[in-house]
């Protein structure tokens, strides 16, 4: 029985030796990865979260649409300010003077070489902020107000002095409200640029339908803008432009000079194609009339932005163009000879020979725009903003784009100016 | 820009309370990277056919991603924090492996191979057994048997927790513990001096 025991108890033994280290090997024993397994696990059980785009560029489409309804339609906003350019340097006209919103004052202020007419509701305020600066609230007011008066007065009836002088004393007592007015309308700006402070970059799209002295186009592209402090920022981008212009026979080619002269070339600007097509005149008896040129090309700006406020500000900058295809097209006035039989009553013939001109239009090859090393543009523009939410806005921008490189040189002139319709955000 | 730059997990702690609280789709890939090996070893004991094993690491994953929130290891120390996980990482696929067996009725053909008595022979496992080896050795055992030596041995199921996972009694449970050990001395044995087949069954049986 002894012996029996020991031969048990050795084989507990034995089998507890080699089962934990079977538990041992298994429990820190795992496989390789394989590979594309979790690629595998991910496709049919996580997921995949895709940026679907349309939503936000449907949503920014239809607010920029109706931001440009809102735009036309508001009457305040159409009837805010109109300007022309008169040489009068300073001059101040009331056609009545009355202090209800629905009257029909209009009050002139011309700063240099602009005249502004302001509806009554902004009467008030755009008078004193004018004045005000022109007139320090001293002693002295009431002389230089006298003395504005009295020019004034050479220019109007004796009806308008009489308003004017109601005018103005109406004006000093606001002056006090217009300055507390003023200083709200600066908190306002400041705190709204403190609450921008902390947003450093903007984004937009814009759409810019712009048009050239021939032809309305249309582009648009996407801008990103750095501020750099609250009021100055610098912006870049891209966008696609479309340009189409034409030149008429007067600027292209003189039939006093000869075409082959160098001097004719200089005083006319014309390029190789158009020297060849003068040349050309002379053997086949036709005149090249206008040249059409059509551009398609990549604006990359940099322009320097300057926030006159909350809600305008002008930008200033240049941008080169890339070049991506362009036409030109020559048309010619072309004389055809031909001769008509006439036939009289006693049975004579005759044969009558007849000019007639015809207009002929030939593409050619030359693409001076596309093969030059540096084409651009210098911009100006003024914007209007308009906040929608604390992250989105839309702008108003009328702009003009003034070549300069190698497409400022060319026979047809490539300025263009338009609107630009952006959505910030 | 968050977009771009995401952060790239260091710690499985981390992963896993993404995936916790934010159903984050890079802390499942790290879990699922670091442990898929770990899973599919664990599988492997109770599932012999490889394409099955694979769907089954998959649903082991999905069980645990979605029951994150429900480990609760202790965030002291890192490795035992892990281990803690790798063990209720184990005992998913153990549950899901034999919820598997037990769907296809393997579990119900309960063997009843006789006692034998095998020849006392010392035997230093450690210098000669390799996890082929072993994984060979557990093959061959009837299915209820691996199934309760892995639950035992391995995951470190009681006799009362195997008896109610597979619906058998608690003292079933031991008797087939103790065939299923015999059985694994016996074959180990048995392949010192048998060679095995090309599927690694012993050629004598």
């Amino acid at each position: 029985m002894k012996k029996e025991d020991t031969r048990m108890n050795d084989n507990k033994q034995d089998d507890k030796e080699l089962i934990s280290y079977i538990a041992e090997v298994l429990k820190e024993y795992s496989t390789s990865y394989k590979e594309g397994a979790w690629e595998k696990f991910a496709s049919v059980n996580v997921p995949v979260r895709k940026r679907i785009l349309w939503p936000y560029l449907s949503g920014a489409a239809m607010l920029l649409l109706a931001g440009s309804l809102f735009w036309l339609r508001s009457p305040e906003v159409n009837k805010q300010v109109v300007s022309r350019k008169i040489p009068i340097t300073q001059e101040i006209k009331t056609e009545t003077a009355t202090e209800t919103p629905a009257s029909t004052t209009k009050i002139l202020i011309s700063r240099g070489k602009q005249e502004q007419i302001v509806r009554p509701k902004y009467l008030r305020i755009s008078i004193a902020t004018a004045l005000s600066s022109v007139l320090p609230a001293t002693p002295k007011v009431n002389l230089a107000v006298q003395n504005s008066v009295a020019d004034v007065a050479t220019h109007s009836s004796q009806r308008d002095i009489f308003q004017e002088d109601r005018f103005l004393k109406l004006l000093q007592r606001d002056q006090g409200k217009a300055s507390s007015q003023e200083s709200e309308k600066s908190f306002e700006n400041t705190s709204t640029l403190a609450l921008n402070r902390q947003k450093k970059w903007d984004y937009s799209i814009a759409l810019a339908p712009a048009t050239t002295r021939d032809r309305f186009n249309f582009g648009g592209g996407l801008e990103v803008a750095y501020r750099l402090n609250d009021r100055i920022s610098v912006g870049t981008g891209i966008s696609v432009a479309g340009l189409g212009v034409q030149r008429s026979d007067r600027q292209i080619y003189s039939p006093r000079v000869s075409a082959s002269s160098p001097q004719a070339s200089l005083a006319t600007g014309l390029t190789a194609a158009n020297k060849l097509a003068a040349a050309d005149e002379k053997l086949e008896d036709k005149q090249l009339e206008s040249v059409r040129t059509s551009v398609l090309g990549l604006d990359i700006p940099l322009n320097f932005k300057y926030a006159i406020n909350k809600y305008f500000y002008a930008s200033a900058g240049a941008s080169i163009f890339a070049v991506v295809n362009e036409t030109r097209t020559n048309v010619y006035a072309k004389q055809v000879t031909s001769t008509e039989n006439f036939s009289s009553i006693n049975g004579a013939s005759a044969v009558k020979p007849i000019i007639e001109t015809v207009s002929v239009s030939e593409k050619t090859a030359e693409q001076p725009l596309r093969n030059s090393n540096f084409n651009g543009f210098i911009n100006f523009s003024v914007g209007h903003r308009i906040p929608l939410s604390g992250k989105f806005q839309l702008g108003l921008e009328p702009f003009i784009k003034l070549p300069i490189g190698r497409a400022a040189k060319q026979d047809v002139n490539l300025s263009y100016g338009g609107i630009k319709l952006s959505a910030g955000f | 820009m968050r977009y771009i730059s995401k952060p790239r997990f260091v710690s499985l702690e981390e992963a896993l309370e993404a995936c916790a609280v934010h159903n984050d789709e890079r802390g499942k890939e790290f879990i699922y990277k670091k442990y898929y090996g770990y899973v599919m070893a664990v599988i492997l004991r109770y599932v012999k056919n490889t394409f099955d094993a694979e769907e089954l690491t998959n649903e082991s994953f999905m069980r645990a991603f979605k029951n994150a929130d429900r480990f609760k290891g202790s965030s002291s120390d890192e490795h035992a924090y892990e281990k803690s996980f790798r063990a209720w990482l184990a005992r998913i696929a153990a549950n899901i492996s034999i919820d598997h067996l037990r769907a296809q009725k393997h579990l119900l053909s309960l063997d009843d191979v006789a006692e034998t008595d095998y020849n006392s022979l010392k035997v230093n496992a450690s210098d000669q057994l390799q996890v082929a080896d072993i994984l060979n050795l557990l093959n061959n055992l009837p299915e209820i048997q691996r199934v309760i030596f892995n639950m035992f041995e391995i995951e470190g199921y009681s006799h009362e927790e195997i008896a109610s996972h597979l619906n058998i009694p608690e003292s079933t449970s031991r008797t087939y513990l103790t065939r299923a050990k015999q059985k694994l001395r016996k074959l180990y044995l048995d392949s010192v001096a048998t060679p095995l087949d090309e599927e690694g069954r012993y050629k004598d049986e």
